[in-house]
């Protein structure tokens, strides 16, 4: 899988976005069609109305223009002389949208309105709707006398009817879609909220956190989620632990046999005296340590492997490093000089402290095993969060420095060990989120050897 | 001094007793916590080496049930629990140091030699009483240059003096540093040896409460 994991967020609203559109685009225009057939409908509704009741005016037009021997047909509105009864009729018909033509009997048109040329071809007698043109008409059935009126309607003057309707239309649905936009991303807010609150959750936690998550508050949709990686987290936890209690039991296993073989030896060189045999039991003595050195470096790598690198916890440090460096001060043969440089900073960190203390041991061990015995080897804090362990030696290529940080990478001197140590410390140091560095010369020195460990500091103190 | 083995591997056991044995020092040894208990609540040992894998029990609650009862004896842990919260966990509940196995039996001596010379307050291994030059570490005395040879039973005897300088001590306490469970104990055998140590170091050394007991004035 590729590129930025996608939001869900972002698809529901795009997806539900882009569905309301189309919905609300398939509504206009279903609402379009049905007005057009309803509008369509009310019109020739309106037409026929309109038919009925224009032609007993049109007769009286018709009478009087007869009574009057006025030339037929009389044309109601300009540019046509109207008589004063017709000019009202005019005045009262202008501005209707309509034309009409009343038939006698015979089928003569003897009354109409100003222009029937589009409805002039209306040929038949029969009564109904007819398009013709750009119009439709409407015929009524012949009365007693046999007259018929036709009135007829613009089509256009329909289309556009239409279209003003449909155009409010359009405009009073765009007008909600901002509106239905803001709501559907409220809604959406308020939906994925949980997801966000549970995502900011499992952030602030930490990743050393195996602590079961709070799912009190959660939707139901959620609450599965979080019920399976809380049993995972259970199940990790006790992997963990069963790890930890693995290296403790074989630690116990493992240096318990060796130590009865090295206090034996030590008593057998104690009452042997001196002589040819003693120099071989010395011999097994140095061997039965040499095991003992490696079981810890075993026991170490098993632990580093276990991920024990990182605490759920913070703890300042500098206990342990004055705790160590006291203990190797004592253990050193032959003695050493090892110089902590106080006042110490403060090691506050997430490092679990068995880590940092197997980090130090290795450390301090690499010094004493592979620095000049004839220089002091100092510890210091240069920063809060590093610690610093310099020994003297000769200045060591770069390309060997990064190589020491491999397994099974042997220091330049003769001193023994399976080459793990450095590589321990930079994956423990790795785990906790810190760094390990090697630079020879010393960075405060024109030549030796320094090892720095920068301990992950990020948001120590913030949760107390 | 008299020194409490806790320990449930009997060949290890076996050579760390005879290793302090022959380095001076009187030891019971017990397998299990409650033997321990037992011994600890009935005798005045100078130092008890714990091992904290025991068979019946944690020894880190053994310590804790002594440090709870007021019970301020010496203790060093001897384990194979190498972790350094291992160790803080020991510090913490009491002990006076830590050492992780396998571990070389010198080494122990001299991890005991410190821990008495912080009892008895003397941060430097040899303790100056008048002329007499006494070196607790390597259980040698001299007198202006000169090596005054001691036995270890008189060693004994005068380290137990020396820890508790210008305290009495009785008999039954010095035959207890004298004599490992199951000894025979020879009924005057503490006047004995106090009376060769004032031989050997000077007569006024060493004091006598009569009735009560003994003590060397610093």
């Amino acid at each position: 899988m590729t590129g930025a994991p996608r939001s869900i967020g972002r698809r529901l609203a795009r997806n539900l976005g882009l569905s309301l559109g189309a919905l609300w685009f398939a509504g206009v225009i279903a609402t379009g069609v049905i007005l057009y057939h309803e509008q369509g409908e009310m019109l020739d509704d309106s037409l026929r109305v309109t038919a009925e009741l224009l032609l007993p005016l049109a007769r009286a037009e018709y009478d009087r223009a007869v009574r009057n021997k006025a030339a037929l047909p009389v044309v109601v509105g300009p540019p046509h002389v109207l008589t004063q009864e017709g000019a009202q009729h005019v005045a009262r018909y202008r501005d209707l949208p309509l034309v009409f033509m009343l038939r006698d009997g015979r089928g003569a048109v003897v009354v109409r309105s100003a222009n029937t040329d589009a409805v002039g071809a209306v040929g038949s007698r029969q009564s109904g709707y007819h398009e013709i043109g750009d119009y439709i008409v409407y015929q009524t059935a012949p009365d007693g006398d046999g007259f018929q009126i036709v009135v007829g309607g613009s089509q256009i003057e329909r289309t556009e009817t239409l279209i003003k309707s449909v155009t409010l239309l359009i405009l009073l649905l765009a007008l909600l879609i901002p509106l239905g936009w803001l709501a559907l991303r409220q809604a959406l807010r308020r939906a994925t909220g949980p997801m966000a609150a549970l995502n900011r959750a499992i952030q602030l936690r930490g990743v050393a956190n195996l602590e079961p998550i709070d799912f009190a508050d959660l939707p139901a949709e959620l609450r599965p989620i979080v019920e399976e990686t809380n049993g995972l987290m259970v199940r990790l936890r006790a992997a963990l632990s069963s790890e930890r209690a693995f290296a403790a039991n074989s630690a116990h296993e493992l240096r318990t046999p060796v130590a009865v073989a090295l206090a034996q030896t030590n008593r057998l060189i104690a009452e042997m005296g001196d002589g040819a045999i003693v120099e071989r039991a010395r011999q097994v003595e140095e061997s039965l340590k040499r095991l003992g050195g490696l079981i810890e470096r075993l026991l170490q790598l098993t632990r580093a492997e276990a991920g024990i690198g990182l605490s759920e916890t913070e703890t300042e440090l500098t206990p342990v490093l004055r705790l160590l460096v006291d203990e190797f001060r004592r253990k050193a043969e032959p003695a050493r000089v090892l110089r902590l440089h106080e006042p110490l900073l403060p090691l506050r960190s997430r490092m679990d402290l068995d880590a940092f203390g197997i980090v130090v041991s290795n450390l301090l061990d690499n010094a004493l095993k592979h620095g000049d015995p004839t220089a002091p080897i100092d510890v210091m804090t240069p920063a809060a969060g590093s610690v610093a362990i310099v020994n003297g030696s000769t200045v060591i290529p770069a390309d060997r420095l990064a190589a020491l940080m491999q397994r099974h990478a042997r220091g330049h001197t003769s001193g023994e060990g399976l080459g793990i140590g450095l590589s321990i410390v930079d994956a423990l140091t790795r785990q906790a989120g810190g760094r390990f560095r090697l630079y020879s010369p010393a960075r405060s020195a024109a030549g030796g050897f320094e090892a720095l460990v920068t301990l992950d500091t990020t948001g120590v103190g913030a949760s107390g | 001094m008299r020194i409490l083995l806790v320990e449930d591997e009997a060949h290890l056991a076996a050579a760390v007793r005879d290793h302090l044995i022959a380095n001076g020092e009187t030891v019971d040894w017990c397998a299990c916590l409650a033997d321990a208990d037992a011994a600890l609540r009935s005798t005045d040992y100078g130092l008890v080496v714990l091992d904290l894998h025991m068979p019946d029990g944690r020894g880190i609650d053994f310590l804790r049930d002594m440090r709870r009862r007021g019970d301020g004896t010496p203790v060093l842990i001897a384990s194979a629990r190498d972790q350094i919260s291992d160790r803080i966990e020991g510090l913490d509940s009491g002990a006076d140091d830590y050492i992780v196995k396998p571990y070389d039996l010198d080494e122990m001596i001299a991890r005991i030699g410190a821990i008495k010379r912080r009892h008895a307050g003397t941060p430097s291994p040899v303790l100056m009483l008048g002329t007499l030059a006494i070196d607790i570490v390597a259980k040698r005395v001299t007198s202006d240059g000169e090596d005054i040879p001691i036995t270890r039973r008189e060693w004994a005897i005068l380290e137990a003096l020396l820890r508790r300088a210008n305290a009495v001590l009785s008999k039954e306490q010095l035959e207890d540093v004298l004599y490992a469970f199951g000894e025979d104990v020879n009924s005057n055998a503490v006047e004995v040896h106090i009376s060769r140590l004032r031989g050997k170091l000077g007569r006024d050394t060493i004091r006598t409460l009569r009735g009560v007991g003994y003590s060397i004035p610093r």
